[in-house]
């Protein structure tokens, strides 16, 4: 006789089950994509992006599925970007410059209000942020309402931030190099972890040379 | 414990009784067939007791009247019930007032306060019909006829009046006629009358006191003198006669009581803005007494913006302090609404953000409406759009306030920093075609290290796609600089050097 823990108690849930119902976003790098539970990025959920210097944050990574997103019609939240997201830039990446809100709460408690506001009001497909502390309650606070508002929530936090828990669906650590970058997932829910996924760039960003 | 002085609440149902003279009517309840009435009806309200629900917010037991000088001598215009039970009358001599009950309470009449309480009022029953009238001396005239299908016949249109009226705390009679002048007569006289018929009015006015009418010094003596005590009487006689004695005008007013001379009313037109407020007894310091308080208003201007089909894009909490001075807390909407209970979120977070240290002796709320006929392409169609950020775009102008809240858009300038501008969230700016740009550029351009001569950034970089960019030389900011696409250990960068120093910096990531 075999042991078949799921008939003995059905609220037992098993890592391989789950979560393949959850929505997600192909990033447009193939190389992650496959690594990623559902194909890409996870919506309705949390993100975590540990860079280096958040100050020199790589839109590169999320503007194809930023782009994709946009036949959406909702908007796309930039809450306290640390530098400019530049719009001919963005707009030659095929982002909808005029669904675009940019959000520079002044107070530091703002911060994280506006996050959630933006996550859970259902008016945002995205919202991308740049806080500047995010661990425990806030963290969990900003993963409930990106469900409640079926949005794709995104953090930018530099590396430090490692040792803290969050609730975050995803957690990436992105060491840029000269090909592209080397991602490691350090937390992944309905996955596993795992280390140095190479992602290619193309070779010249777009936009026509002279 | 907040007060309200005229807080539209239930206040126990006040008995009316209804005169009908037809034997119809009479056999089977008061009211029947009075939905068949298809001409004008008007109804007034008398309110007596205006004047002291004006003059104060308190309600006491103590007995307490309302007094006004009138040629040297004060006279009581209103009186409460525990100072009618002493005996005080209305129209009596203060002095004889005070005799009767010595410990009276005595107000001045404000009559400010008054015309203000009857605006509002005046405001609150255009719910019923779109013509009312203010008439002098404390009364309402409501033109029904025409509106008696709207509100399911003539006697739910008074159970709602009852209903909603402080009917007991402003004394209220309510007479219902034909004529706006003889609904004045009937509700000024004390008879709760309701009659739909031309025929029965004259029977019904008949029994009215002639004292009760615009009488000069001179008519009054005259038809004493006569014997001529009711209005019936006087409409018994020969009108050439009665123009003779005692003037055309008396017959003028007599044949307006009867509809026979037209009577046009100056209709009451709702104010242009809303301001409603609350007092406190007690400074209020805490913000959530104020939560239940700011629903009540809203809820208020909601029932006033339906009444004069209008909408709000801005309102504004006014709290005003012991100190005579007055916090203003505006909140701006993205697009303008007629259903204010739904911003009830939105009205508390502003109050919350910019409540005062001081303590609030009164809550205002105050609007300025716009009609619908302005809006009409607003409301209209339905939104193209699958989804508005209007209520998170109130949420958060409200609470970081304007200039937080932006969207960017392409501007057609050279100079990499103005190429890009900050603009309204939702316009739509034409995008043009550019070289290679940075994804990301640096709030302001970083100076790079120099290593051997060459700029360095994480290790030394590869340069390719050289672009020179000189612009505004024809203003005070030129720019003079070699922009070059950089391969770093970082991934590409954007760099330039600037011609005039040399000097290198790095301005943007790919």
């Amino acid at each position: 006789m075999s042991f078949d823990p799921p008939q003995i108690r059905k609220d037992i849930w098993r890592g391989t089950s789950g979560f393949t119902n959850t929505l997600s976003l192909p990033t447009g790098y193939p190389q992650l994509d496959q690594c990623l539970p559902g194909g890409g990025w996870p919506l309705g959920a949390l993100t975590e992006i540990l860079v280096e210097n958040t100050a020199e944050t790589p839109l590169w990574l999320i503007t194809p599925a930023l782009a994709a997103l946009g036949h959406e019609q909702r908007w796309q939240a930039w809450v306290a970007p640390t530098g400019i997201p530049y719009a001919p830039a963005l707009a030659n990446a095929g982002i909808n410059l005029s669904k675009m809100l940019l959000i520079h709460p002044p107070a530091c408690n703002d911060l994280l209000w506006t996050i959630e506001q933006s996550l859970g009001s259902n008016i945002c497909s995205a919202v991308l942020s740049w806080p500047t502390r995010l661990y425990g309650t806030a963290s969990r606070r900003l993963q409930l309402a990106a469900k409640r508002g079926r949005s794709w929530g995104l953090c930018f936090c530099s590396y430090n931030h490692a040792q803290y828990q969050t609730t975050a669906a995803l957690r990436l650590l992105f060491r840029p190099n000269r090909r592209g970058a080397e991602v490691t997932i350090l937390k992944c829910r309905g996955g596993q972890s795992m280390k140095n996924i190479q992602l290619l760039r193309e070779v010249s960003p777009p936009g026509y040379s002279r | 414990m907040p007060t309200n002085s005229l807080a539209y609440s239930a206040k126990g149902d006040p008995h009316l009784t209804v005169t009908s003279n037809s034997p119809r009517n009479s056999s089977s309840g008061p009211y029947r067939g009075l939905e068949t009435a298809s001409d004008e009806l008007w109804m007034a309200l008398h309110l007596p007791l205006l004047p002291l629900v004006a003059s104060t917010t308190i309600t006491t037991q103590t007995a307490t009247v309302v007094c006004q000088k009138n040629q040297h001598q004060y006279r009581v215009i209103a009186a409460n019930r525990s100072a009618e039970e002493g005996g005080i009358r209305t129209n009596m001599a203060l002095s004889t007032a005070r005799t009767l009950v010595p410990q009276v309470r005595v107000l001045d009449r404000d009559l400010q306060a008054e015309q203000l309480a009857m605006e509002q009022l005046a405001t609150f029953a255009t719910a019923w019909s779109p013509t009312v009238v203010i008439q002098h001396d404390r009364v309402l005239l409501l033109e029904i006829g025409s509106c008696l299908r709207l509100h399911h016949g003539l006697p739910t249109l008074m159970k709602s009046v009852h209903k909603s009226l402080p009917s007991e705390k402003l004394g209220c009679r309510i007479a219902v006629t034909p004529t706006p002048a003889s609904a004045v007569l009937c509700a000024r006289s004390g008879d709760a009358v309701c009659v739909t018929d031309r025929a029965r009015l004259i029977s019904c006015i008949g029994s009215v006191s002639v004292q009760k009418m615009k009488l000069t010094r001179r008519q009054h003596t005259l038809l004493m003198r006569l014997g001529i005590k009711h209005i019936g009487d006087l409409l018994r006689l020969p009108r050439d006669g009665l123009v003779r004695r005692l003037g055309l005008e008396l017959l003028q007013d007599l044949d307006r009581l009867t509809g026979k001379r037209s009577d046009p009313q100056p209709i009451f037109k709702p104010p242009l803005c809303f301001e409603e407020s609350i007092d406190f007894e007690r400074e209020i310091s805490e913000v959530e007494q104020l939560l239940p308080e700011s629903k009540r208003l809203l809820a208020r201007l909601e029932q006033y913006l339906q009444r004069s089909c209008a909408a709000i894009n801005h309102f504004e909490w006014r709290l005003q302090h012991e100190s005579h001075s007055c916090t203003q807390i505006p909140i701006r909407l993205n697009r303008p609404q007629q259903r204010t209970t739904l911003l009830l979120d939105l009205a508390q977070l502003a109050l919350e953000t910019s409540f005062p240290t001081e303590g609030v002796t009164q809550f205002a709320l105050y609007a300025h409406p716009l009609p619908l006929s302005q809006l009409e392409n607003m409301f209209l169609l339905p939104s193209t759009e699958p989804c508005e950020p209007d209520q998170l775009l109130d949420q958060l102008y409200t609470r970081l306030g304007q200039r937080a809240v932006r969207s960017i858009g392409c501007h057609p300038d050279h100079k990499p920093e103005n190429a890009w501008i900050s603009c309204q969230p939702g316009m739509r700016k034409p995008v043009f075609p550019s070289a290679a740009r940075p994804l990301w550029l640096f709030r302001s351009p970083r100076p790079l290290v120099i290593q051997n001569g060459r700029p360095c950034f994480h290790g030394p970089l590869e340069l390719s796609r050289h672009e020179r960019i000189a612009a505004n030389w024809w203003n005070e900011t030129p720019v003079q600089r070699d922009y070059y696409q950089a391969q770093s250990n970082r991934g590409p960068i954007w760099i330039y050097r600037e011609l005039e120093t040399g000097h290198w910096y790095i301005h943007g990531i790919f």
